[in-house]
This record gives structure tokens, sequence and C-alpha cells, in this order.
């Protein structure tokens, strides 16, 4: 198979795979080893995008993690993914990639209109132009904007894999799998540590695959192979290819993300695509390595303008050629490598420009044997070309202006190390002049910095930082490093002289090429104020997005500071944080999707609730039984008045089980219960139970429910659904802070009990029906409010507590969970024949809004015990919680809000909750503003709409008229205000 | 209307079934089984009792039980610390309540005892890739390293909060949780342990 621009010979790709795979609708092939990027290389493919602003015709840039430009939507359908880097996307059979941002095509894009117009959109250009008028924003700019500036689409439809998260502990971290991270992963996992290496690429070695060097006289790809063997068949490492640290956080802790499937067209069945991992590390070692810094020119955004690093990726690694005609520009040594490699695959090499005068001769005497134009002290002013480079403008030493014919030109502007992990917990990178570049400064706890990414920039001395480092941690953590030689390698030449910006050159000079900033730019910031480098950053977006900045940010600062006039240092940095490279929401959520974004609570009566046909409802966690719909019944309130009439005229049943339960005993029990409770429970006797109320420590009602006294030294207490964790932790609050001296042990049985009401005029004769014999529930020997331990059914434990929240004779039932359901259907058996009727929380919510009942409308946090008529229960004879922040005057004035019922003048409307109240003929504004409607229901029994509310003055409002008014809903009724109770207002049926 | 023994549902009845779930293998990587005949007791040492606490549920589980994250036992009664001044006792077989019932008798007046074995789903789990499947969800170091036979902790998976203990070198790891989450902690299960072949005991 012919590829074009694949070289004949070398590369760690494996010829005998071939690979085929579509850009752009034209299928193309590569072979396994190849990056998307490095196919397209090989398939010679130079215009892969359009930049983000401008629409301009963009190349890939780099071989890495860095990419600016190559960003491409891959795979298709519910797959597709926007803004992938095709330097990181492991080639694949059947891999399909579009290009992105271009339309129609991206060989012609109508908006590279907008390159016409950019002296208009410069630096800052929406808070400039899109000011006014104001309403055009919403309506005209931004729709227009976000059409122009679109990076890639995402997919419109579920994305059919899965992501999930994992934890992982180790001794030490090792973030980076280049020489100087093998040799310390070695170092340390020899001891027997606990060792993690994570590494980026799914070829470990760094660097090393893409250059030739030697180590230990074999090639360092060899050696970093073997290395990595080694590492992978210890039972202490952990050896993680295609991973990404990409974040740093408090106290050893680690973001990583395995890319698990992305080398794969459609994971293996039950795999996930993408794995998010938290590793907890005590120690750790970066060696995230360097990135090279492009050379800022006119028109540097040339496809077949690269870094000269990249190149030698292209070349080495993948055999892939980035042109046929070579030019390099470099300021440093490193670029006459890019040269010199090139040469020996057979690219021609047609200059080498170093802007350093002094360049050492030695480093191009392998190249001018072969004619290569050598120009020291020169610079490249521009390049020609649009959708590809043709050649470029050199500017010699003499001040000569030579043209330069060319496809490729490889740019060394030096590199940097690569300390965005070193910055997530705020540590700042320094100066330092030598390197001509920032180095990490103050470093996380428990990290240590190596190799080229401390700016230790040959191989030799990077193998041993690792080494050294290795060593040094495993003293730290009291272990002993297993002596054993360094590999031994060269220092290769490696010295820079920064050249930031070539100016003079016709055409932008780009420093941020995925943000489309230019040193133009930057100079414009810089005259309008944004000196800083943070609002340098946020007025130019200057190493903003996805690549925060990778390859533009030394070169952005460097540019300031010559504007400012001022060095470098001064100017400083801005810090980076996490993801170090972008994460897909799915992977963050993992497991957490659809039903499972969080856990669902299911009551023990479930199972009894769905066969009796519940319409359920979530309720916080829970699901509870809304109501049970029978045929021919039209819609919920049909239902749940079905419901509440059987439970007033005969029996119901539903379900109570999702109410907190807390056990309390000991010999200080009653005293915890005196000093939580606003009403006195130490009075209460053995086998009673009695509704309390809890405040807060500021004297709002905090909770509501019943406790009973099974016990001297045991109590039973309940909470509110939405409460019960609440209450429990604030009891365990209590016990532990407050009062540790009171012997006392609270244990929550939430989950332990089942618990059912039976309520009705016929709950007692269905009860007696289930309940043992020797237990005798007659209303004489088990009155109102008695609570008791019975057993039902032969024998089942249970718990029967006779209180009611419908307002009729009603008994509450608790059963072990595990007989829940089966003792719920045992009941409805039991009363069948006298039409017992399950009920859910609708018909639950009517009754106790006839009642007059508070609920969590009504204890929304905002209301005192007064507020709610429950003042009586406030003892005066102890202390409580809540007791004396509760006589506060604005807690005690005649103007609270106090509850009421309300009742709609005309019976056939239908009030609304939520609806304000309002002074008859007064204007619906705030001044007016009385209080408002917390609950309404249909009353079945009273054959109209009722509801309960909170209004100025309270119980001295019952007689007067009031307007309801729902602004939202547009209705206004006129209602009379009337105690809470609609029914039963003597609680005579509670002791029927 | 007497003498009409009702039968118990286990947390996880009709969702737990026996079977193969997960990656087709003929050496599933995870083993899972509900324990459905248990009971379980929630001890908690009433004030300076805890040492005396801890000599009576030393007795009844035949092995030292101290004050401390850790399970003690014998394989049909383990009693685990929870938090300080408490444990939880699980008994295992037909008999559990009434050997509960035994205990609950010997700590009047020194704890306060509650049955919780109908609140709680209880697993264990086991296979060469257990660790792994329970690192998906479970933060604490669960390495053979860190946490050893005997050793116990409180901690969550999934928002949901749970009780882990390993119980022998295979590994086998037991789980145990609440009730009402018993399906969500099913469901983050069988997703993190189906790419290794899941077998339902």
């Amino acid at each position: 198979m012919s590829i074009a621009m694949r070289l004949p010979s070398g590369g760690q790709i494996d010829r005998a795979r071939p690979i085929r795979f579509r850009f752009d609708g034209r299928t193309m092939s590569g072979f396994a080893g190849d990056t998307l990027a490095s196919a397209l290389v090989a398939n010679g493919v130079r215009l892969v995008g359009r930049s983000f602003k401008y629409h301009r015709p963009r190349g890939i840039l780099s071989a890495g993690s860095e990419e600016p430009n190559a960003l491409v939507e891959l795979r298709a359908g519910a797959r597709r993914e926007p803004n992938t880097r095709a330097t990181t996307v492991e080639l694949f059979d059947g891999l399909e990639a579009q290009s992105q941002n271009r339309w129609p095509s991206l060989g012609f894009d109508m908006l590279a209109l907008n390159s016409l117009a950019g002296s208009f959109l410069s630096a800052g250009f929406y808070y400039k132009t899109f000011m006014w008028p104001a309403a055009f924003w919403e309506k005209v700019y931004e729709p227009l904007i976000r059409r122009a500036a679109g990076l890639g689409r995402s997919a419109d439809a579920e994305d059919p894999d899965h992501y999930e998260k994992a934890h992982a502990h180790c001794d030490v971290l090792v973030i980076g799998g280049g020489p100087a991270g093998l040799m310390a992963a070695l170092t340390v996992a020899r001891s027997g540590a606990r060792v993690i290496l994570a590494d980026e690429d799914f070829v470990p070695g760094g660097r090393l695959n893409a250059e030739h060097h030697e180590i230990d006289s074999a090639p360092g790809s060899a050696w970093a192979a073997i290395a990595a063997a080694e590492l992978a068949s210890m039972s202490n490492v952990r050896l993680m290819r295609r991973t990404t640290v990409f974040g740093v956080y408090d106290g050893g802790t680690y973001g990583a993300i395995e890319r698990v499937n992305d080398h794969v067209a459609v994971p293996p069945p039950f795999a996930p695509r993408q794995r998010t991992w938290r590793i907890y590390a005590r120690r750790a070692i970066l060696a995230s390595g360097v990135l090279e810094r492009p050379l800022v020119f006119a028109n540097n955004d040339r496809p077949g303008i690269m870094l000269g690093g990249a190149v030698r990726s292209y070349v080495n690694r993948f055999a892939a050629a980035p042109g046929q005609r070579l030019a390099v520009f470099t300021c440093c040594d490193d670029g006459w490598r890019t040269a010199i490699d090139a040469a020996a695959a057979g690219i021609s090499i047609e200059a080498v420009i170093d802007s350093r005068e002094d360049a050492s001769p030695a480093l191009g005497k392998n190249l001018t044997a072969n004619g290569t134009r050598i120009l020291r002290g020169a610079q490249v002013m521009r390049a020609f070309g649009s959708r590809g480079l043709q050649a470029i403008e050199v500017c010699e030493a003499s001040g000569r202006i030579t043209n330069i014919s060319c496809d490729a030109l490889a740019m060394s502007g030096g590199w940097s190390p690569i300390t965005h992990l070193t910055s997530h917990l705020g540590g700042r990178p320094v100066w330092n002049e030598a390197l001509a570049t920032f180095v990490p400064g103050t470093l996380p706890p428990g990290m240590s910095v190596i190799g080229a990414a401390k700016g230790v920039m040959t191989l030799a001395a990077s193998l041993a930082s690792g080494r050294d480092a290795g060593a040094h941690v495993l003293s730290d953590l009291g272990r002993t490093a297993t002596p054993a030689p360094l590999p031994k390698a060269d220092d290769e030449p490696a010295t820079v002289r920064a050249l930031w910006h070539v100016s003079g050159g016709r055409g932008p000079a780009f420093v941020d090429f995925q943000n489309d900033v230019t040193a133009k730019d930057v100079g414009l910031a810089n005259r309008e104020g944004y000196r800083g480098v943070e609002l340098l950053k946020r007025y130019t977006t200057l190493g903003m997005a996805t690549d925060q900045g990778k390859t533009s940010n030394v070169n952005g600062l460097a540019i300031l500071a010559s504007e400012r006039a001022q060095p470098i240092a001064s100017v400083g940095t801005t810090l980076n944080r996490p993801p170090y490279t972008p994460v897909a929401i799915g992977a963050l959520a993992g497991h957490h999707r659809g039903k499972d974004f969080r856990p669902t609570r299911l009551s023990p009566l479930h199972a009894w609730a769905k066969e009796q046909g519940a319409v359920f409802i979530e309720s916080g966690a829970w699901l509870r039984a809304s109501w049970f719909p029978r045929p021919g019944e039209k819609d919920w309130l049909e239902s749940a008045t079905r419901e509440v009439r059987a439970v007033r005229s005969a029996v119901g049943l539903t379900d109570v089980s999702t109410l907190g339960k807390i056990d309390i005993q000991g010999p200080d029990a009653a005293t915890l219960l005196d000093r939580v409770y606003c009403n006195t429970f130490s009075t209460l006797q053995t086998g009673r139970a009695r509704y309390g109320v809890m405040l807060r420590e500021d004297g709002f009602v905090m909770d509501d429910g019943t406790t009973s006294r099974l016990a001297p030294d045991h109590f039973i207490m309940t909470t509110t659904t939405a409460n019960a964790v609440g209450i429990m932790r604030h009891l365990e609050f209590c016990h532990q802070c407050l009062w540790p001296s009171l012997d006392v042990q609270i244990a929550s049985i939430s989950e332990q009990w089942a618990q059912m009401a039976i309520a009705g005029p016929k709950s007692r004769e269905t009860l007696a029906r289930i309940v043992d014999r020797q237990h005798d529930i007659s209303d004489a020997a088990f009155p109102y409010l008695t609570a008791r331990e019975v057993t039902i059914l032969g024998g089942t434990r249970a718990r029967l507590f006779r209180i009611s929240y419908s307002g009729e004779l009603a008994y509450e039932l608790a059963v072990p969970a595990g007989v829940g359901s089966a003792v719920a259907t045992a009941i409805m058996k039991a009363g069948a024949d006298l039409g017992i009727q399950p009920y859910g929380l609708e018909a639950m919510g009517i009754m106790r809004i006839e009642k007059g009942h508070v609920a969590g409308n009504e204890t929304n946090g905002q209301t005192t015990a007064r507020d709610l008529g429950l003042g009586k229960m406030m003892s005066k004879k102890k202390d409580y919680i809540g007791r004396v922040l509760a006589e506060r005057p604005a807690l005690v004035g005649p103007d609270r809000w106090g509850l009421v019922g309300l009742k709609p003048l005309d019976w056939t409307v239908r009030i609304r909750a939520g609806a304000h109240l309002l002074p008859t003929g007064a204007p619906a504004t705030t001044a007016n503003d009385l209080g408002y409607v917390t609950s309404v229901a249909f009353s079945p029994t009273l054959e109209r709409w009722i509801g309960l509310g909170l209004i100025a003055g309270g119980a001295s409002k019952h007689g007067t008229r009031v307007r309801l008014v729902d602004l939202l809903r547009g209705t206004d009724v006129e209602a009379e205000v009337c105690d809470p109770v609609f029914y039963d207002p003597k609680g005579e049926r509670l002791h029927g | 209307m007497a003498d009409r023994m009702i039968v118990s549902r286990s947390a996880l009845a009709g969702v737990a079934v026996q079977g193969a779930l997960g990656a087709a293998t003929s050496n599933p990587g995870v083993h899972i089984r509900e324990v459905t005949d248990f009971a379980a007791l929630a001890v908690i040492a009433r004030r300076g009792r805890a040492t005396d606490v801890a000599a009576v549920l030393s007795r009844h589980a035949g092995s030292p039980v101290v004050d401390a994250s850790k399970r003690a036992g014998a394989s049909n009664i383990s009693v685990t610390g929870t938090a300080p001044g408490q444990w939880l006792a699980l008994c295992r077989g037909s008999d559990a309540a009434a050997r509960l019932d035994a205990l609950r008798n010997d700590l009047n007046g020194l704890a306060a005892a509650t049955d919780q074995g109908d609140g709680r789903v209880v697993l264990e789990i086991t296979g060469s890739r257990a660790r792994d499947a329970l690192a998906k969800g479970i933060s604490i170091d669960l390495d053979a390293i860190a946490f050893k036979v005997g050793d116990a902790a409180q901690t969550s998976t999934s928002y949901v909060g749970l009780q882990i203990a390993l119980i022998d070198e295979a590994p086998t790891f037991e789980i145990i949780s609440a009730r009402s989450t018993a399906e969500s902690l099913w469901s983050w299960l069988v997703a993190s342990a189906a790419e290794y072949g899941i077998a339902v005991a």
C-alpha cells in the first residue's frame, strides 16, 4: 500500500496491520500505532480545520495533547464527539472524523470572511461592538456569534457507551512515563512500595519514542519498552496507559481520566468507554515533561508550519513526513535536531534559520554537506500560501530579504516545563532566565518534580533526576531504595536564546492558535489598560478554552512584558486549574445517569403498593404511592377523592414507612426528649404516645411527630419524612456535643420497620382480625394515644399505635420491614368485606388539610409554634432548645403571620397554593400583602376547595374576608378566613 | 384469624436472582450472594459500659470483640464495631433471631439493643476481580496490604452508605447496607462488576 507521505521504513507503526479510516468523507489508510494526526500527515492531508474566530485554514501544529488546531468531530451519530484532538486519537479501523467550524466545506468556508474583518474583530470586540442596542443581544448578536464561533457539534442522541469512576491508592503516583518518570517509577517500585504510573500516551516512553536517543547503547524507545514491561510485571505497580492526570486536589488526591476504549470503534460489551480515577497518593512525582513554544511571526499559522518536536515525532515515531521540502526556524539548539532527523529520513532540508548569530557551528555540520542553507542571525518574517505553506520570507543577518520555497516549516521556540499540575493548589511558577521559561514554584504538598518538567532539559540528567527523586521519596516514606546502576545516556546540546516575536512581517502573527489571539491583540490589550496577566487573559482570551494556553502562554506573557518594558519575571504568569485536558462530563458522572442519577429509596411496602396499582411520585429520594387509580377514574383527583371517602366512611390503609423512626433508650432518655421537644415527655406514661414539636435554637419550628413510651427507659420517636436524617443528626449532636453526660442511646430504626396507617371507622374491626387474640384492642383497653408491642398473624412482632393523622379512628402498625408487604396484603384481605381501600399521599394530604394539621408547607422554617397554633405546647416548666429565642419580640408580635383556614366564597371555585392574601378592595401590591396560601385541597367531605394559609394577625382574622391573588396563574378569588380545622373540630371521631 | 405465619421478603427478593450477569465468561471475575437467612442487632453500650458489653459480645461471638472498626466472629455470628461503643451483631441461620434474643437478654442493663436485620441487605462479594469492581465506588483502600481479614469500615458507594468487612482472603467482602436503597446499590454493583462477568449465587 502506498501512502503519499509515509516514509519507506522506520517508526513504531505496525506495517503489517493497515487500518482504514475516513476524514471528511474521504477514505484513507494508516497503520496500527498511528494517531489520526500521523495518519493524516502520512496521507498528505495538511488542511484539517478552521480557526475559532477568523476561520483561517489550519493544519496540525503539534503531536500531543497541546494541539490547538487539529480539533475534529470524532465518530458519528450518537457517539459523535466534538473538539477531539487528532494528535491524541489512536487510529482504529473504521474511524470516522470530520473537520469542524467550517461551512459549507473545509476548503471553502464562507465565514473565512471574518478574516478580512480581522482588524474589526480584535481583542475585546465583543465588549465594544455588541453593546447597543441592548435588546439586540439576545435576539441578534448572541445567535450570530454562536454560529460563527462554534467549536464542533455535540451528538444529539444519548451516548450509548457507559463511563465509570474508580478509586486507587498508592504510596507513590508517578505522573508521566517519559525517561524521568520511568526511572523514578522503577526506583520506587523495586523497593516494594505501591506505585501508580500514569501516562497520557498509549506507548510509554514520552519523547524517547520521538527522538533518536540511545540509552545503554540501545534505542531509547527500546529501553522505555523494557522499563514499562518490568513495571507491568510487578504486583505492586499499576501501569496506567492512556491516562491523563488532570487535576491535583487537597490531601494528596489526584484526578485522572483513563481512555479505556477510546482506541476502538465500539467498546467491548460491558466495558466502559472512559474511567475517571480518583487517586490517593502519599507522594507524587511529577514527570510531565515539556511543551514546545511556537515562534510568533506573520502567518505562522499556515498549514505545514509545525512545532519542531512534532516534526520529529511524525518522522521518527510514525514514519510520516510533514513535507517534502522542509525549512527549520529555531532560536535554540534543539531545532537543529529536527533538521538532522528529517534529513536522515530522506526529507529535503531547504534551510535552517537560527535567530542566534552565534549558534554553534557544530550543530549543523552534517547538514551543509547536503546543500542545506544555514542562516544564522536570521528570522522568518512571514509565510506564504493560504491553505498550505508554499514559501517563507526570511530576513538574513545582513538585513537582506530572501524568499525560500518550502512546503513545511519546523519552528522551535524552546521548551517550557508543563507546570499545570504544580499550580492547581495555588503554586505560582517562577521565571528561569537561563531556560527562558517558567519552572515550577511552590509545589502541592507531597509532590516533587523531576526531569524536563523541572527544567532538566537533557536525557542523562533527566534519568538521574528520576532516580534521585525516587530514592528521596522512598526515604521520606521510611523505605530504602534498592541500589541499581543508572542507565547510560548522553546530555545533548540544549541552549536557547528566546525569540518572542518577529515583528515587521505583514499578516497576523498568532500567539494563541486556538483562540486566534495575535501579538497585535496583546499589544492592544496593554494599550487599553489590561496590563495584568489575568486581565490580559480575560480581555484577549489568550490561554483560555480547552488547551489552557499550552502553546501560547509563555509567548503571550513575554510579549506583554516587552510591551510594558518590564522583565517577564515581574509580569508573572497566570495559574492553571483542573482539568489539564478536557474531561467529558459523562466521565465525571460515571454510573450516575438516568435512573442512577441518585439512589432511589423504596419503602418496604413498595411491592404491595405496586400490586395495588399505585402511581408513584418521587418525594426526596423516596418513591411514594401517590394514589391508586381504579378503572374508569379519569384523574388523580377522582382517585384521591374516592380514597378519602373510603377512609371517612369505612377503612383505608396507607404506607407511612418513610417517616423517620428513632429508638431512644437509657436512663436519661426522657431528659433528652424534654430538652429537644418544646413540650414535656418525661410525664408520658409507659404505653402512651404524644404529639411533640421540636424547635430550632433560633425559636422556629424544626419538626413535629409523635413519640411513644414503650418502657420507662425506652421511647420511639417519629419524625417527618423530609427531616428523618436531619433529626437523627440533631439528636446525635445534642447527645455528643451538648449533653455528653446523659446516659442515652439513640439508634435509627427507620429502615427496620414497615409502618402503615389503618384509618377509618372500621379500622378497629379490621385490625382485630389480624392482631393476635391475647391483645385486647377494644376502645377501653386500647384508647386513643395508646402505644404497645403486640403480635399479629400468629406471632409476628409488631408495634401498634393508636394515633391519627386523618382525623378518623386510626392506628399505625409497625412490623419488621421484611414482612411489610405481606402484612399489608393480609390486612387488605382481612378488611375486604369492610370496604378497605389503599390510599396514597394525595388522599393523606387532603385529609390533613381538612383537619388543619400542619405539614412541610407550614413548618417551613419561617414559622414558630405560636404561628401554627401550637403555642400552648411550649412548656413553661422546663428548659428546651429554642425556648429563649422563641421569645424574641419579632417572634411574638400580634402581626405575626399565623395559621388560618381559607374558604372561597364561591364554593365552586378552585384555589391555588401560593396565592397571596390581600385586603378586599386594595390593590395587589407588596405593601398590601397579608400572607399567602400554604396548602389547598378539594375536600370530598365539604365538597369544596379549602385551603390553609398564613395571615398577618392569625386567628384574630377569623371571619374576615380576603382576596387570594395569584398573579402567576392570573386568579383573584375572594375567601373567608376561618379556623384551620374544617372537619370534626371537636375531635370526636378520633375517639370512636 | 391467628396462626397464619407470613413469609419475610429479603431486600433484593426478585432482584438478586441466581444466574450470570454481565460479560459472558466461563470464569466470572465477581461472585455475589445475597445473604437472606439472618437477623441483626445494633448494640449501643450504656455510658461507661463499653468494656462490659464487649465482653458479653466476645462470649457470644466466640472470639474477642474490641471497641474498634473490626469484625469478629465465626461463620454464623459476627460482631462488627460500627462506632465508639457501638456494634452490629449479625446472626445467620434459621435460629438467628432466637440467638440474638439470648444476646439481648445478656446485654440487659449494659446496652441498648435494637433489631436491625429487616432494615439491612447483606451481600457477600468474592472473586478475582472483586476488588476492582468495589473500587469503582468505594473510596477506601481495599488492597490486601491495607484492608485485612477482620477489618471493617463504614463508608459509602454511589451515595449509598454501607458497612464493609473482609471476611476471608479469597477475598470475600461482606457489605451491609440499608434495605430501602438496596436496589440502587445492586444497580451500581452489577454495573461495576459487569465487565468481569458476574455469577449471582
